[in-house]
């Protein structure tokens, strides 16, 4: 993005009004993106500000080569697997904690679907739930989840159709 | 109901929106972890380099260009007036005074103290001007002479003893005061310039001296003045932070 | 951090500026009093590696401050006494050109210019000529350059001289709030600039060190006291050719005087407690009919 090209080179000058523009243009998306790894709404909240904090402490040798979006999901990512890494695995109910206010609670219905797309979610193994959210919910393309993933799109493509398909068959059977 | 379908409105149901608060926050810390960041980091000499040049005046480097100008038009009308193109020694002179001002700024204005306590001290400063003053001059006195020897026909051996080797010996009279230790006004390096070039005109406008020396002997001369002005560089270099080695009448101690 | 001085020794030719000083600096406020020609300017140029001393070293945490070069400067700030600038800069084109000299990118230097403008309480100027600020106002200017790489080291030689009453208590207490986590070595002939916030005075003369600590501590170490008496008018001068006059104050028919001596010097004569300018005086001062004696 070319926008984002002048705009680094703001903030690499100090501008500290180009930090603000920055930071609420992906505070959003990562944010996101971290709670699909930690439901603890929180969590996610510290994780995204680390992110941040962690390119910006960065920013001083960061060369622009495009892309600055997935490098801060690279990021994200990593400090995800860290903080996973320092706990143990998730129990079932904890995706369902707190944070009620945040969540459009819909009809019957709508609660149902939630939970069974979750439940097949979590039946997934990690590499291929990680394509699932970038591709569906934090919408990327799939040249750029190759790039943050550092795989090639042959195999994001394949990673992709193998999640859906067992995201599928789990559904059904659910 | 589709796979895509689910996943885009379990998308739609986890959603969240970012506080206000979170938001500005981050900015905060992000700063702080820039800034930090920046703090720890050492300006690289050539970002030196181009940040003298920004703080350089340009308007010396517009007027000793001025002059060449000037210089290249009294020769245009001078012609083969030979006396003309002997007074070119005047014109270096002057040349190489306008240098005085900006380079031996901090000298005048009194701010050798701070800037010799700094991290880039005198000797990179006056490395870093030398340097910069050192190609704009060339890179000037380069088109003056050849322009002038491709225009006016002027030979290059007359440009090199008229006009190249007064200025030679100009310079080094600069450098050669101004960078001593003991402090000398500007104002003696102007006149002793302007007596050296007194001197210099003296023996070129005497045709009885002037014809008498032949080429080996300017070669020679030339020699001299171009190690004369290397070693008072090199002593500009070396000799920078001896300023202070010296009491002045127990006042300053 | 420490600083220490050993065995350090200056001369000019014959002439001895600074006269085998042993001393040890850490955190905090270090005052340097002493008259003109003391030695005070000769000693904080060698700290801050103007001048190579003639004997004796200075190490700061053990290294020699000269073969540190450009990492010792890197943390030091100066303030000279003869603090010289160039004129068509504007305050913050100076310091943002200082900011450079001292190593700092431009980006962190902005900020820094910004943060210490503040900080002196030069903002409305910060875009005026170097040249048409007052004195106070550039010698402000002079401790915002010296603190831009926050440095741990801090030498200011004399930065109070010229400036008036309200602008030396403005400055006693920037130093004051500047000297937090950090060694400050501040020279005057001014007592009242250092005597509440220097953790360590220490008084020097023809380059020795006479006496050295705590405000409270050199009073105590006079060995004199302190009197004052009220005298008329014409007596005034036979006491000042006779004994050390540390203040005089003109009040209704005639003068009170504050003498230093041991014994009661006049028979109304009254022992006060006594001050640093009194400590100052008594080191440093001659009576009036000594030869080379100013008051």
């Amino acid at each position: 993005m070319d926008a984002d090209f002048l705009l680094i080179r703001q903030m690499k000058q100090g501008d500290e009004a180009s930090f603000d523009v920055f930071v609420r243009k992906y505070y959003k998306d990562i944010l996101n993106y971290c709670t699909y790894h930690y439901p603890d709404r929180e969590y996610a909240r510290d994780i995204t500000q680390e992110v941040f904090v962690r390119f910006f402490s960065g920013l001083s040798g960061y060369h622009y080569r495009g892309k600055t979006k997935n490098y801060l999901y690279t990021i994200a990512r990593n400090l995800c697997r860290d903080y996973l890494k320092k706990m143990r695995e998730t129990p079932v109910e904890e995706w369902d904690a707190c944070g009620g206010e945040d969540r459009k609670e819909n009809t019957m219905e709508g609660v149902l679907d939630k939970l069974t797309v979750e439940q097949a979610l979590k039946g997934l193994s990690e590499e291929l739930r990680e394509v699932i959210i970038l591709y569906y919910f934090q919408e990327l393309k799939l040249t750029e989840i190759g790039d943050i993933l550092h795989i090639g799109l042959p195999l994001v493509k394949y990673r992709l159709r193998q999640a859906k398909m067992q995201l599928k068959n789990c559904i059904e059977i659910i | 109901m589709s796979l895509e379908k689910q996943l885009r409105d379990y998308k739609k149901i986890r959603e969240i929106s970012p506080r206000e608060n979170e938001i500005l926050e981050t900015v905060r810390k992000s700063g702080e972890a820039f800034f930090a960041s920046e703090q720890d980091k050492v300006l690289s000499y050539h970002e030196f380099l181009w940040l003298q040049l920004k703080v350089v005046r340009k308007r010396w480097w517009v007027l000793q260009l001025i002059l060449l100008f000037v210089l290249g038009g009294v020769l245009l009308a001078a012609q083969e007036d030979k006396y003309i193109q002997r007074s070119m020694g005047v014109a270096a002179t002057l040349f190489v005074i306008l240098i005085i001002p900006e380079f031996w700024k901090n000298r005048s204005c009194r701010a050798l103290e701070v800037e010799a306590v700094s991290f880039y001290s005198l000797r990179q400063i006056y490395a870093a001007r030398m340097m910069l003053f050192g190609i704009a001059d060339t890179f000037l006195l380069t088109l003056f002479c050849g322009s002038v020897s491709f225009s006016l026909g002027v030979a290059f051996k007359e440009l090199l003893v008229q006009f190249l080797f007064p200025l030679c010996v100009t310079a080094c009279i600069c450098f050669g005061t101004l960078c001593s230790r003991h402090i000398l006004q500007e104002a003696v390096a102007v006149g002793l310039c302007i007596l050296w070039s007194g001197v210099w005109l003296l023996i070129i406008l005497n045709e009885h001296i002037y014809t008498n020396i032949t080429l080996p002997v300017w070669a020679f001369l030339w020699g001299l003045a171009l190690v004369s002005l290397f070693a008072a560089l090199y002593r500009v270099l070396a000799g920078c932070n001896k300023y202070w080695e010296v009491s002045l009448d127990g006042i300053e101690i | 951090m420490e600083l220490k001085f050993d065995n350090l020794t200056k001369e000019f030719g014959n002439f001895t500026a600074v006269d085998h000083l042993n001393l040890t600096m850490t955190k905090g406020v270090y005052g340097l009093l002493g008259v003109n020609g003391a030695g005070k300017t000769t000693l904080m140029r060698m700290l801050c590696t103007l001048l190579k001393p003639t004997e004796g070293r200075i190490t700061c945490d053990g290294k020699d401050i000269f073969e540190m070069d450009g990492e010792y400067r890197k943390v030091l700030g100066y303030l000279p006494q003869d603090f010289g600038f160039y004129p068509e800069f504007t305050v913050k084109d100076y310091l943002l050109y200082i900011s450079t000299l001292k190593g700092i990118p431009p980006a962190a230097a902005r900020k820094r210019v910004k943060d210490m403008i503040l900080k002196v309480g030069l903002s409305k100027a910060a875009n005026k000529k170097m040249k048409k600020l007052s004195g106070g106002m550039k010698r402000r200017v002079g401790i915002a350059q010296a603190m831009l790489n926050n440095p741990k080291i801090l030498v200011l030689d004399e930065p109070t001289a010229g400036l008036d009453p309200n602008e030396r208590i403005r400055f006693r207490n920037l130093i004051s709030e500047l000297s937090e986590e950090r060694l400050v070595l501040l020279s005057t002939h001014i007592v009242s600039d250092i005597e509440y916030i220097a953790n360590e005075i220490w008084l020097m003369k023809d380059g020795k060190l006479m006496h050295k600590g705590r405000a409270e501590e050199l009073i105590h170490s006079m060995e004199e006291n302190v009197w004052e008496c009220f005298v008329e008018k014409d007596l005034v001068s036979s006491f000042v050719k006779r004994y050390k006059i540390s203040n005089m104050k003109s009040e209704m028919g005639g003068v009170t005087l504050r003498i230093i001596s041991r014994e009661k010097p006049f028979e109304n004569a009254v022992q006060a407690e006594p001050t640093l300018e009194d400590v100052f005086l008594y080191y440093f001062g001659e009576k009036a009919g000594d030869g080379n004696g100013a008051v």
